[in-house]
């Protein structure tokens, strides 16, 4: 579309950032997707600055089931779950979303780096360093580390945490990335830019990510689920500081006090609920991308449009 | 499909399951000298389990498998490490000493394999045709069950499912049991005979359940995007325009978005290992899951080997497999020249 | 022209899109009779609408693509706008047939040639191997003798032998009308001409009532014996092609015809229609070409000229025939 027909119709910008976000936005399924995200958000914000009781505490009478003096009931070590669930948000949030951004990150950098150096030894050498990341589980691998410094009494803070799944969460979107990058490179538009001489790193700025931003973001929301799983995954098996509280600790905890076995289910199915309702927070979101992005998977409303025509006829 | 084509990937993933087995061998170095000796040490003697005698068996032992720092430049440490690859040797076991980890390996091994296949299999029927439902549902409450559910199966963290399906089917109603491979007060070892079978059968229902339902997303999600586009395409249209009824052309995209799933086939039986890692554990499965996770708990570092290099070998296998098996079944890919990576 | 019957019916169509804020009306009341026996081409420039009108008349409208108002009647009997989908699937291919714009795609690309076949025989509760001697007869026909097609792929044959096999395949049931979507964009000149001789042999042969779609109106004016010609989602002419040729009424039709490099305009300078379409988002209020003609008046731009019929099929929509005729 040309720029001055673009002005006429609508409000239509030219910011792929902007149609982007107002594709999502449209689409019901990252909508649902997007609230779901920030009720999380919102119970675990407010967790920041409330808690019934505290959630280190351990001086409840254990194994009580939900009541109205605990809302969620106790641990097998007297702690209040409530408490618990909602202070122990933040670290899966923030470890699914910085993977998600970091990993991100990564895999437009390598992506791109070896799209531009299409055929060269950096090429070849980054391809080949994503397969090998893509082939070998990464989790496993940070499983051992894990288990390995585990030897020296050090268990994996938050941090360590973020830069062992981000390291290891990127291979997919670089590869992806890579690809476009290639295809891209050889359409007329992009050509033609670096023919006048637009700088490769402009043109990879200018031209290549803002058409392929669906892809990226898609990525972004891919890796952050990535991360969530990755973070839940290395808590569980006691990989990570046990004594923190978060809702990783919480599935630990409940694991080694056999809360499956003995019926304590307030104790383990609220923080699993609420990792996978992150997660599937994500997942919705990025169907809407997807939607966005490829018209042939939108979903069409004929009853809507018929009746709205039949209103305009009267 | 020409044999160089086979050759040139079999040598790109021989290549990648080097590098798995070198960082199987990196790992344990990298971590300061006498870490594992005091860890070791530290819990033999803690416990006074172990006679001086026995202590210096392990002892030598250890250092045989050379965990322990060598004086020895790293480069022999490397070719006796291959060397020991080559006769599957990890050395023992710490926690089951002296029982060696390939025993325990190929023990826990068809455990696992045991749950793990019949569950991808399952999961690709149903999964591929629930995408099929959903697919030819467009936008109607269907798809978005479907979807919903699927989806949310798989972000649910896969060992609470298990959780969930224990605490409410076995301990709550006890229709199936708590956990364990077998029947362990009726049958002593296992024995070729239909009580036993079923047996098996019975424990292996509720393992195998948890994952069905963590992986049917990959597939429904996969079957359903395929589809969508390819029920669009011309050639699904000229079927149409030509008067073919809407189940035969459902039928006929349904067989188009199949194949490339079946690639993705082999690659799921690679990582439904790692799922079977997570809730061997719960349901006292003795697969490799189980001693992958007691090796973790417990520091057991041969075992730990042992079980990464398994895991990195059916990885890589499947992968490759995977490939072939497309290369295979779609004919554009066999009369074509395909790009090298 | 002779009295005929009449093939395809269509009566006061509007067809349009639905968009993301709405519904966008392509094509616009338009009202066609397609004679039977002969071959009738439908000439437009891209985004004219022809495709949507030709998908129409299979009653081939699916999301986003969505009828308003209007009905297609397909050899007398057939409501095909209408229709649910078995009943219309007992129309398509036995009565009326489509042969798709770019036949490489529309040939299913992981199935040989004769599974296609096997697919489209089984939908209709044939199969190959009962027909195997009408399907090879239906091949030769269309020029493809050498049976080793059948065990081809798509992506083995040449753009020409897809073409032949897509349109074998779209007689295969003995149809009686035959929509053609531009079956020869995207082939050499060379093979465009093999095929065009192709379909006129076939339409002699078997009687056929062709509708052909087209924006190359030399190859268009070659074939056809009637002439429709779409703007902007109207058909704003209709009628006999000699007629068109020496004595258009609608001044789109006559411009369209001498912006065409001929042997005849060899060494003149070629008309050009200055302008382009407003889209249909943006419709114009009055004549649907008004804005781009040279011989319009105020009148023209203000109020939609009804279509004035002659010789009782052709038509055409212009206030100012035969006034426009005196000025060029």
């Amino acid at each position: 579309m040309l720029r001055s027909e673009a002005k006429r119709t609508r409000n239509y910008k030219y910011n792929p950032i902007y149609n982007l976000l107002v594709g999502m936005w449209e689409q019901r399924v990252s909508r649902v997707g997007f609230f779901i995200l920030m009720a999380v958000v919102g119970f675990s914000v407010i967790g920041l600055v409330y808690t019934p009781y505290n959630p280190y505490a351990t001086n409840f009478p254990r194994d009580l089931p939900p009541s109205s003096s605990h809302w969620l009931g106790t641990t097998d070590y007297g702690q209040d779950v409530f408490s618990q669930l909602i202070s122990g948000g933040f670290p899966v949030l923030g470890v699914g979303l910085g993977t998600g951004l970091i990993g991100t990150i990564l895999s437009i950098i390598i992506g791109v780096l070896a799209g531009l150096y299409e055929g060269t030894v950096v090429d070849k050498l980054l391809n080949g360093i994503s397969q090998l990341f893509l082939v070998i589980p990464g989790i496993l691998v940070v499983e051992i580390i894990g288990t390995y410094l585990g030897a020296e009494q050090i268990k994996l803070g938050y941090l360590a945490v973020l830069l062992a799944l981000s390291s290891t969460g990127w291979a997919w979107g670089a590869r992806v990335l890579r690809s476009q990058v290639l295809t891209m490179r050889r359409r007329e538009f992009v050509m033609s830019s670096e023919l006048i001489g637009e700088s490769k790193l402009s043109t990879v700025f200018r031209q290549i990510i803002p058409n392929n931003l669906p892809l990226v973001a898609s990525n972004f929301f891919f890796t952050s689920i990535y991360g969530i799983a990755g973070f839940t995954f290395i808590y569980y098996f006691g990989l990570g500081s046990v004594n923190q509280v978060n809702w990783g600790t919480m599935l630990y905890w409940s694991l080694g006090g056999e809360a499956y076995l003995r019926g304590l289910w307030w104790w383990y199915i609220p923080p699993g609920l609420l990792i996978g309702l992150v997660a599937f927070s994500f997942a919705l979101i990025n169907m809407g991308i997807d939607r966005v992005a490829n018209p042939r998977l939108r979903v069409w409303n004929v009853k809507k449009v018929r009746r709205a025509l039949q209103g305009e006829m009267r | 499909m020409s044999p160089q084509y086979v050759i040139k990937r079999a040598i790109y993933y021989i290549i990648i399951w080097f590098f798995g087995i070198t960082l199987d061998f990196v790992l344990p170095r990298l971590i300061p000298g006498n870490a594992i000796d005091t860890v070791i040490y530290g819990r033999i003697g803690a416990s006074g389990y172990y006679n001086p005698q026995v202590q210096a068996e392990i002892r030598t032992t250890i250092e045989q498998l050379g965990l322990k720092q060598y004086n020895l430049p790293i480069y022999v440490q490397y070719f006796d490490y291959l060397k020991q690859l080559v006769h599957l040797n990890f050395g023992a076991s710490l926690l089951e000493f002296p029982v060696p980890v390939g025993k325990i390996i190929s023990e826990a091994a068809p455990w696992t394999f045991g749950i793990v296949i019949p569950a991808v299999v399952a999961t690709f029927f149903i999964g591929n045709l629930l995408g099929r439902y959903a697919a030819l549902g467009r936008g109607k409450p269907r798809d978005y069950v479907v979807i919903g559910a699927s989806m949310f199966l798989y972000t649910f963290p896969v060992f609470v499912t298990g959780e969930v399906l224990i605490e409410f089917l076995a301990v709550n109603t006890h229709i199936f049991p708590v956990g364990g491979q077998y029947n362990t007060q009726a049958f002593f070892r296992p024995t070729l005979s239909l009580p036993f079978i079923w047996s098996l059968i019975y424990h292996a229902i509720l393992p195998v359940t948890t994952i069905i339902l963590f992986s049917l997303a990959g597939w429904v999600m996969g079957m359903r995007n395929n589809m969508i586009p390819i029920l669009q395409e011309d050639f699904m249209n000229y079927y149409r325009a030509m008067g073919v009824p809407e189940r035969q052309v459902a039928s006929r995209a349904y067989r188009v978005a199949l194949l490339p799933n079946f690639t993705s086939f082999a690659i799921a039986m690679g990582y439904s290992v790692l799922g079977a890692v997570a809730i061997e554990y719960l349901f006292n499965y003795a697969g490799l899951g189980f001693f992958f996770n007691q090796a973790v708990q417990a520091l057991d570092y041969p075992l730990l080997n042992g079980i990464f290099f398994l895991l990195v070998t059916a990885i890589v296998l499947s992968n490759f497999v995977a490939e072939i098996v497309y290369g295979i079944i779609d004919p554009r890919t066999s009369h074509e020249e395909t790009e090298g990576i | 022209m002779s009295k005929g019957t009449v093939s395809v019916e269509v009566k006061g169509l509007n067809v349009g899109y639905i968009t993301d804020k709405g519904y966008t009306r392509v094509v616009r009341n338009a009202n066609i009779s397609i004679p039977e026996g002969k071959i009738t081409g439908i000439v437009g420039e891209s985004g004219s609408g022809k495709s949507t009108l030709a998908n129409s008349l299979i009653g081939f409208i699916n999301p986003p693509l969505f009828v308003e108002s209007g009905s297609v009647i397909v050899d007398g009997k057939y409501d095909v706008l209408a229709m649910d989908p078995d009943q219309l699937n007992q129309v398509r291919g036995k009565i009326i047939s489509y042969v798709p714009q770019a036949a490489q795609n529309s040939l299913n690309p992981i199935r040989k040639v004769k599974d296609t076949i096997n697919d489209m025989l089984r939908g209709h509760g044939m199969d190959l191997s009962t027909n195997r001697e009408s399907v090879l007869k239906t091949m030769e026909m269309v020029g493809l003798s050498d049976r080793q097609v059948l065990d081809m792929y798509p992506f083995q044959l040449s753009g020409g032998m897809r073409q032949r096999v897509i349109i074998a395949i779209s007689l295969l049931l003995s149809p009686r009308i035959v929509v053609m979507d531009e079956p020869t964009t995207g082939l050499d000149v060379i093979v465009q001409y093999d095929i065009l001789k192709l379909i006129k042999k076939l339409q002699k042969q078997m009687s056929l009532t062709i509708v052909f779609i087209s924006h190359d109106i030399a190859m268009l004016f070659q074939i056809s014996d009637y002439v429709a010609v779409m703007y902007g989602g109207q058909i704003v002419e209709y009628g006999e092609y000699s007629e068109l040729l020496g004595n258009a009424r609608h001044p789109y039709t006559y411009l369209m015809l001498n912006s065409v490099p001929t042997v005849s305009t060899l060494g003149r300078k070629l008309t050009k229609i200055p302008g382009e379409f407003e889209g249909f988002s943006n419709y114009p209020k009055g004549c649907v070409f008004s804005q781009r003609c040279p011989f319009a008046t105020p009148q023209c731009r203000d109020s939609p000229p009804q279509a004035y019929s002659y010789a009782g099929v052709f038509f055409y929509k212009c206030s100012r025939y035969p006034e426009w005729r005196d000025q060029k």
